[in-house]
């Protein structure tokens, strides 16, 4: 049919790739505030962290702001992955799976270089 | 507000004159706003259109006499132009009044306007019709207004009217505005009126409060059997005093506002305007001759000049608690000399003045620091509580630079000696200077610097409520060796200085300034090395996990170095109060300020707008809940005073907190509260390790997380204690 997209179903496999390793730059900061809220409050309160000493206006604020950013950035990758996955021959819960790991590419890089 | 008369005023002065071009002068901005830029302007405009070759902002003598000369006064029939016609409608309207579209034309609407500003300067009767003459023209140059302004009083408009209407013929008596307001014109006008009055001749007659005016009014007392024009001038001279009585005859109800006057004044209360009355009035020494119980010098009062004082009446004296100038060696207080002026019977009042001579010393921050180093001599030399202390402003501030730089100045005073101690606040000024504090609710007494009479701070200002000493003249008492040079002091009794001193107290080893010169650069390179060893790099964190990469943009290591090192004087002031280690302060506001992240603004703003109670703030991260106990605390002691706080105060206690110097006093009061609630001592000069530990600890709270926080600050606690010693030591 003309106008419908052509191409080969590997090149979706590499923009996928592509996009999710890009947007996993700026992921860092909602997965990294996502353990900063976790190593603060959460895991510190069962023993398995020590919070932050000067961290002590309490856990309302902190999850307000890792909520929003983690909402936002997930939305925004949702967005930038739901056109790719109807063209990709992949099962979709494998899709979402490799996708999110792709993201988390950028972030496991900077663990290991810092 | 704008006007758009006189917006189309400015631009007629730019489309005539090149744009200022001709006339010397820069475009006129075309707001509609009437400023001296419009009026100098114009003045240049009117020179030009009378041909003087050299112009200039001023309205002078050459001028005025031109205008004489030349044309005698203006009328539809003089006016030599229509552009010259238009310079005066423009300056007609930008004095408020109608210049008939400034068409070129004296015409009827101009010549309403003109007897309507002749009638508001008073000169309806001297200059009927419709005229302007020379010393009208003059006027109208000018920013002085001719009706009462808003807070003006309108008793002193009718006055500013009589004397221009009686005394504009004299050659160098001159417009005064008629705002409602005593100023430096109005007083010098009634100089001038005396002076005529008196039979002075033009020329004669100078505005100045000289040996003819004194010995002319030596005999012209005025009482309940005077009327006319001698009555009127004094009269006039009390209103002018905010004194309140009838404009006219000396009547008994002016003859009781004379003698509240006098008394007020410290005045023989003899309800005659007699010459010590007048002089009072019309000049802020008043009668210099006149003989006080109160003096100040800077020279040592030893036993032989003690006697002397004593000898000529004085009972009160002033000396100065510090001095930073190595010139005039003897103007601080000197070992012993306190007991020479008890001894002898004498009291004494004590001064602080540093580098008071300008605007830019006096801001709050100053203020709070002038007020802690003013304790502290205060107690070397054995001031007793409830002593005032008078702070100086030894220059002639302006009304606005009162409002923008003294008032707060006086307020860092007001609080830190009214919360670190028991004495009171006095200001050494001129009158409206010591006015303004003490509306402000800044001073107890004032200390008023009359002698300085061209003081625009003096002139046209009446002697401020709460007066208690009065400097009037430089004398020499006593002779020989009992010779000293005083201030001559007029005392009201609001003020008695002290009699008796205390010993005196001293504590070695206290914290001084740290030698910045010195130090900075070393101690900030190991306070990095110290913070970099326990994770905390100069910004961000060390590591993935490390939750310091939260501050990341926010401080660094060396900008809240910096910020701690801006405030030292304060860490030092509140360490030698305290008597405890400037570092144990220092350390945790260091901490937090490096700790600083967007998560702490943001708490700041959810208090800000009703969505919290309380958060941790400012430079040392302080709760306010926090900041109540351990203030309570301290005033349960007696270490600082004030009125106990409760939880009603939680949110104006945060709102303070966002002060600097609150702040950081909490931090040093709450060293001290949590040395109770660890059950140890309190901090002082020799708190062992451990406890200054355990103090850092508690700054975070209880438990894991606490201790953490002490072992990491006492790290830091050491490397700002070992150059604090080194200045120390020096």
């Amino acid at each position: 049919m003309t106008g419908v997209n052509t191409r080969p179903k590997w090149t979706w496999l590499l923009t996928a790739a592509g996009v999710n390793l890009l947007l996993g730059i700026p992921g860092v900061i909602p997965i990294w505030l996502l353990w900063y809220f976790a190593a603060n409050w959460p895991l510190a309160a069962i023993g398995w962290t020590q919070a932050e000493p000067t961290e002590n206006d309490g856990m309302l604020l902190p999850l307000l702001v890792v909520a929003v950013v983690v909402a936002l950035f997930t939305l925004v990758w949702w967005l930038a992955n739901r056109p790719i996955r109807r063209r990709v021959a992949l099962d979709p819960r494998l899709y979402w799976l490799v996708s999110a790991l792709a993201t988390f590419v950028p972030t496991f890089t900077l663990m290991a270089v810092l | 507000m704008a006007d758009e008369m006189v917006r189309v005023a400015q631009s007629f002065v730019n489309t005539t004159y090149n744009n200022g071009a001709t006339l010397g002068t820069s475009k006129l901005k075309e707001d509609g706003l009437t400023g001296w830029a419009t009026m100098y302007a114009l003045t240049r405009a009117l020179q030009y259109e009378m041909g003087i070759s050299s112009l200039s902002d001023s309205f002078g003598p050459t001028t005025l006499s031109t205008i004489g000369t030349k044309y005698g006064k203006f009328d539809e029939t003089t006016i030599p132009s229509a552009n010259f016609c238009r310079v005066l409608q423009s300056v007609l309207y930008c004095k408020g009044y109608d210049g008939s579209e400034i068409d070129g034309t004296y015409n009827a609407r101009v010549q309403a306007a003109v007897v309507k500003l002749n009638q508001n300067m008073g000169l309806g009767v001297t200059y009927p019709g419709s005229s302007l003459w020379p010393k009208v023209v003059k006027g109208l140059f000018n920013m002085d207004s001719y009706v009462t302004v808003s807070g003006g009083s309108d008793a002193i408009h009718s006055i500013q009217q009589w004397l221009n209407g009686r005394y504009i013929p004299r050659k160098d008596f001159y417009v005064i505005p008629c705002d409602g307001y005593h100023s430096r014109d109005v007083a010098k006008s009634m100089l001038f009126a005396i002076q005529y009055e008196l039979g002075m001749a033009d020329g004669t007659a100078n505005g100045v409060f000289g040996p003819g005016t004194q010995s002319g009014l030596k005999s012209h007392t005025v009482s309940v059997v005077t009327n006319g024009t001698w009555a009127q001038l004094f009269t006039a001279a009390m209103i002018l005093n905010k004194r309140s009585v009838p404009f006219g005859d000396f009547t008994a109800e002016v003859k009781a506002g004379v003698e509240s006057f006098q008394s007020f004044i410290k005045l023989p209360v003899t309800g005659t305007g007699d010459f010590q009355t007048w002089a009072s009035l019309l000049v802020s020494y008043g009668d210099q001759t006149r003989k006080g119980t109160a003096c100040d010098g800077v020279t040592m009062v030893t036993p032989p000049r003690a006697q002397a004082l004593k000898d000529a009446g004085y009972e009160y004296i002033g000396r100065y608690l510090f001095n930073p100038s190595a010139r005039l060696p003897e103007k601080q207080i000197q070992p012993g000399e306190l007991v020479t002026i008890k001894d002898a019977g004498l009291r004494c009042f004590p001064i602080y003045q540093t580098w008071s001579g300008s605007a830019d010393y006096f801001d709050y921050l100053q203020g709070t620091n002038d007020a802690f180093k003013a304790i502290e001599w205060a107690q070397y030399h054995g001031f007793k509580p409830g002593t005032i202390i008078y702070f100086a402003i030894d220059y002639d501030a302006m009304d606005d630079e009162v409002t923008q730089y003294i008032v707060p100045h006086f307020q860092g005073v007001m609080r830190t000696i009214s919360e670190n101690s028991s004495y009171g606040v006095g200001v050494y000024g001129p009158r409206n200077v010591c006015q303004r504090i003490a509306d402000a609710g800044y001073s107890a007494t004032s200390y008023v610097s009359d002698m300085s009479s061209a003081f625009s701070g003096n002139l046209g200002f009446p002697m401020p409520t709460n007066w208690a000493f009065d400097q009037i003249a430089t004398i020499t008492v006593g002779s020989g060796s009992g010779a000293i040079e005083i201030d001559n002091d007029i005392a009201s009794g609001r003020d008695t200085g002290q009699g008796d001193f205390n010993a005196g107290s001293y504590t070695e080893g206290v914290d001084v300034d740290l030698d910045k010169a010195a130090y900075r650069d070393a101690m900030l390179t190991d306070v990095q090395i110290y913070l970099t060893s326990i994770g905390v790099p100069e910004s961000g964190g060390d590591g993935w996990t490390d939750s310091d990469w939260v501050t990341l943009g926010g401080i660094s290591t060396t900008k809240a170095y910096d910020l701690v090192l801006s405030a030292d004087w304060l860490f030092t002031s509140l360490a030698r109060q305290l008597k405890l280690r400037k570092a144990l302060i220092q350390a945790p506001v260091l901490w937090e300020l490096r700790k600083l992240n967007p998560l702490d603004f943001l708490a700041d703003e959810a208090v800000k707008s009703g969505l919290k109670d309380d958060c941790s703030t400012g430079w040392g991260q302080i709760f306010s809940w926090v900041t109540i106990e351990a203030r309570n605390y301290c005033m349960q002691q007696g270490i600082i005073n004030g009125t106990p706080l409760t939880s009603t105060d939680l949110r104006a206690v945060w709102d303070n907190l966002q002060d600097t110097t609150y702040n950081i006093g909490s931090v040093a009061y709450l060293t001290v509260y949590n040395s109770y609630q660890l059950g140890i001592a309190g901090p002082s000069l020799t708190t062992s390790l451990t406890d200054t530990q355990a103090l850092l600890a508690r700054y975070n709270g209880t438990g894991e997380a606490a201790q953490q926080y002490g072992s990491e600050l006492i790290g830091l606690f050491k490397v700002l204690e070992n150059y604090n010693l080194l200045s120390r030591n020096k």
